[in-house]
């Protein structure tokens, strides 16, 4: 009797359960649509809990219910949970990474707005709530002392707060509206008050035009030229009429920014995490396009992220100010990265996972990034000198 | 001035020193001029849609006339020499496809597809081709040396002798002309009293006329030239024959050479200046393939190292090989053995070709290296100007408010169509290096 509630008890133990749900999933043409999939690797029939995720709702250690009826909650855990599965299985089919392979269930913490501390993991609930946000978070040893017990990895998703134009940090700058308008106005040969002049009476003095129509012809030019001043000079108005005047970033319900997070915890082992710089983040977006199957990040999904997203085939040369951490969510290191495949073919992932030992958080783009790319291109099997000197030719072109 | 003759002679013994004896195997016997290296024809580009049309119709057509059957009949039955006289060669394709010398342009065709079957090159192609313009056939069988036994008839015995020992028509008439240094006066002078016929004097003074003696590569200079660049090619590094293959690089016509680069190459230069160019690249390529980091050192007045720099950066050392590869170039235009010639780009890319020190993988990236220096403008970049300023010029005379659609169209086109922005490398020590 024994030894069957034993063999029973193993069975339990090691047995997954899947789960018919729905999430946030891109379509064939990249589309944000409601689908429906099944979550594996769940350990837990009732609770949002699998082998090697657990999905929580903001401080607490307890995984999120199925049942539960918040169903934006629901939504979002199980987005959440399917997309980290998918990044996870990228790492081990496509990479062989022993080091995700190993990794022990990360805590995944939707609507969390507590700001991360080293030593107490929580900051105080009053201290600046986050929002709009995604972030990975180290293991830490905790605080014994204080009744802080130690935490594994984690991936915090922050809630979504609406902010209002007039409340963002980054304002987008207006003016391109009075730009085009003042361009507009050379073109038809208006700048200046001798040449509107010129063009008012000139013109109609070399065309034969009765009294009736040489009057009409003054009028129309005259009064498409006020209609044009009035639209320059209240040009950053209209501009500010078609632009967006709320923001918002549901983090947890945009597929690539889940990628991107599970990515910086996947190349923890030799790239740390605790600082956002060009390289970690150039990295983790390299690797989110490739799990996603799409050069863009967080586009297309107007619904949930009102921001901009990032386009790995966007055209930016390197400047100097682009290794300064607050150019770290630039899209240039991305670029950069995703260009290597037009050199180096179509084992660019695994050329790129295996250069992360030779590069750091700390690494700056114009020396270690680009030396890092040659010699570990030096090292590979299929090295040929004439893909080095074209490895050469293509960080130069990229400004670097 | 001695010292520098010194230096020109060593270089170009070093550089001739390298290239140890022949790796070339290639069949020499029949096909003289065998299409190793060229890809699509420079003769076989046309600039309209109507031009790409006909010419395939009619390739196809002739094709059929002259078929795999007849082509193989050429590589059997041709000998050398047919292929080395230009005169030779459209007879015996006259007799075999019994043609006229009247049917110019399937004898082009004939001819077009030939090249097709790398048979012969573009340089022979060039010459059967300017050949074929000016003489469809010759008939020398009337110059018979015992008929020239008058002492003023020596230049006509020697011309009839030459011909009877089978020397090429260009040749032979060159060295005819050559008798009366060139002059159009002295040779109509001769001929009118000489005792040939009336046909004769024609054949004589039509190829004055038609500068053949100015051809500048005769297809048997031109196979001399072959022989000797190829006696010098030597295996690659490791031993092994090249792997030749054929390129569109330097069969493609270039405006500002009117040409392809490699038929440029064999009428401009000669074999010791292929030579010195093919050894700029193959320095480069040394460089580039090779170089992993630089150490730049400053020295005082006293010759003490006071500071010593060591860059590390693979697009620092890219642009160092780049620039020193560019002033190299430059050098060998005020090289004395080019007194004449500016070598372009082309021309080394052509020369490197040819020596076999680079493969075709390597010939496209110094290709693409060009782009740096000269950067191509698009067909729509192209095509955006001429609609801006033909625009520009129709909204002054449009009236308002029409003209104002105009202009607003232009924005639009400028601002999708926005210049893209350059690096700036101000974080570079050899900066940017166009």
């Amino acid at each position: 009797m024994n030894k069957y509630l034993l063999f029973l008890l193993i069975i339990i133990s090691f047995s997954t359960f899947g789960y018919e749900t729905t999430i946030i999933n891109r379509n064939q043409k990249f589309k944000a649509k409601k689908t429906k999939v099944m979550l594996k690797d769940l350990i837990s029939e009732t609770h949002f809990e699998g082998k090697y995720f657990k999905i929580v709702n903001g401080k607490s250690n307890e995984a999120i219910v199925l049942t539960t009826k918040n169903q934006e909650l629901h939504l979002k855990a199980s987005t959440v949970y399917y997309h980290l599965t998918k990044a996870r299985e990228y790492f081990i089919n496509r990479l062989n990474s022993d080091y995700v392979k190993n990794l022990k269930q990360m805590t995944i913490r939707l609507e969390i707005k507590n700001v991360f501390n080293e030593l107490g993991h929580f900051a105080n609930d009053n201290l600046d709530p986050q929002y709009n946000n995604a972030l990975s978070i180290p293991q830490g040893k905790g605080y014994p002392s204080a009744g802080i017990g130690p935490w594994g990895q984690e991936i915090w998703f922050r809630p979504k707060k609406i902010i209002k134009y007039k409340d963002l940090e980054k304002k987008p700058k207006l003016g391109s509206f009075k730009a085009a308008f003042k361009q507009f106005r050379r073109q038809v040969h208006l700048p200046t008050l001798n040449r509107f002049l010129g063009d008012v009476f000139i013109r109609d003095a070399y065309t034969q035009l009765t009294r009736t129509q040489r009057v009409d012809s003054i009028i129309r030019t005259a009064g498409a030229s006020l209609v044009l001043e009035l639209l320059i000079f209240n040009g950053n108005l209209i501009e500010w009429f078609f632009t967006r005047k709320k923001y918002w970033l549901d983090s947890a319900l945009v597929p690539e920014i889940i990628y991107h997070e599970y990515t910086h915890q996947a190349l923890s082992d030799e790239i740390d995490i605790n600082i956002s710089s060009p390289i970690n983040e150039g990295m983790a977006d390299y690797f989110a396009t490739k799990i996603s199957g799409n050069s863009k990040l967080a586009e297309k999904i107007k619904k949930y992220n009102t921001f901009n997203g990032k386009n790995a085939k966007n055209k930016k040369l390197f400047q100097l100010q682009y290794e300064t951490n607050g150019f770290a969510n630039a899209d240039f290191v991305l670029g950069v990265l995703y260009g290597l495949e037009s050199v180096i073919g179509i084992d660019t992932d695994k050329f790129l996972y295996k250069l992360r030992p030779s590069v750091d958080a700390s690494s700056n783009i114009k020396d270690q990034l680009t030396k890092s790319i040659i010699k570990t291109y030096e090292k590979t099997e299929n090295y040929h000198p004439l893909t080095r000197l074209k490895l050469m030719r293509y960080l130069h072109l990229k400004g670097i | 001035m001695m010292t520098k003759q010194l230096t020109t002679f060593l270089f170009i013994l070093i550089s001739l020193g390298f290239l140890s004896e022949r790796a070339w195997c290639i069949d020499y016997k029949n096909t003289p001029f065998l299409n190793k290296l060229e890809g699509k024809s420079v003769h076989f580009y046309r600039k309209t849609f109507f031009g790409r049309w006909n010419f395939n119709r009619r390739i196809e057509k002739f094709s059929k006339e002259l078929d795999d059957k007849k082509l193989e009949f050429i590589k059997k039955t041709f000998i050398k020499n047919d292929y080395i006289c230009e005169e030779k060669l459209l007879t015996k394709l006259n007799k075999l496809m019994e043609i006229t010398d009247r049917q110019y342009i399937r004898r082009t065709y004939y001819l077009y597809i030939i090249r097709i079957n790398n048979l012969i090159d573009d340089v022979a192609l060039g010459n059967y081709l300017n050949f074929n313009k000016v003489f469809p056939s010759v008939n020398l069988s009337s110059f018979n040396p015992k008929r020239f036994t008058q002492k003023n008839e020596k230049p006509l015995r020697i011309f009839s002798l030459r011909s009877k020992s089978k020397q090429c028509f260009i040749e032979n008439t060159t060295s005819f002309f050559g008798e009366f240094k060139f002059n159009k006066k002295r040779i109509k002078t001769f001929l009118k009293n000489s005792s040939l016929k009336k046909f004769e004097k024609k054949l004589l003074l039509r190829a004055f006329k038609k500068d053949l003696y100015k051809f500048q590569l005769s297809n048997k200079k031109y196979e001399e030239k072959l022989r000797t660049i190829r006696s010098k090619i030597s295996p690659d590094n490791t031993g092994t024959a090249i792997d030749w293959q054929k390129s569109n690089i330097i069969s493609r016509p270039v405006d500002e050479l009117k040409t392809s680069p490699r038929v440029n190459l064999l009428k401009k230069y000669n074999a010791f200046q292929i030579a010195i160019m093919n050894k700029v690249i193959k320095n480069f390529q040394q460089r580039a393939e090779m170089a992993s980091w630089l150490n730049i050192q400053i020295f005082d007045t006293n010759n003490n190292l006071f500071e010593e720099i060591k860059i590390e950066s693979p697009t620092e050392v890219y642009r160092f090989c780049i620039k020193l590869f560019r002033k190299e170039m430059s050098e060998i235009k005020i090289n004395q053995l080019f007194n004449n010639t500016v070598p372009s780009f082309h021309d080394f890319l052509a020369a490197s070709y040819e020596m076999g020190t680079i493969n075709h993988d390597f010939l496209e990236e110094l290709y693409k290296i060009e782009d740096l220096w000269n950067p191509k403008r698009t067909k729509w970049e192209k095509v955006k100007v001429w609609a801006s300023i033909t625009s520009q010029i129709a909204s002054v005379f449009t009236p308002p408010p029409y003209n104002y659609l105009i202009s607003f169209g232009l924005i639009a086109i400028e601002y999708y169509n926005r210049k893209t922005e350059t690096a700036s490398y101000e974080h570079s020590i050899f900066g940017d290096i166009k």
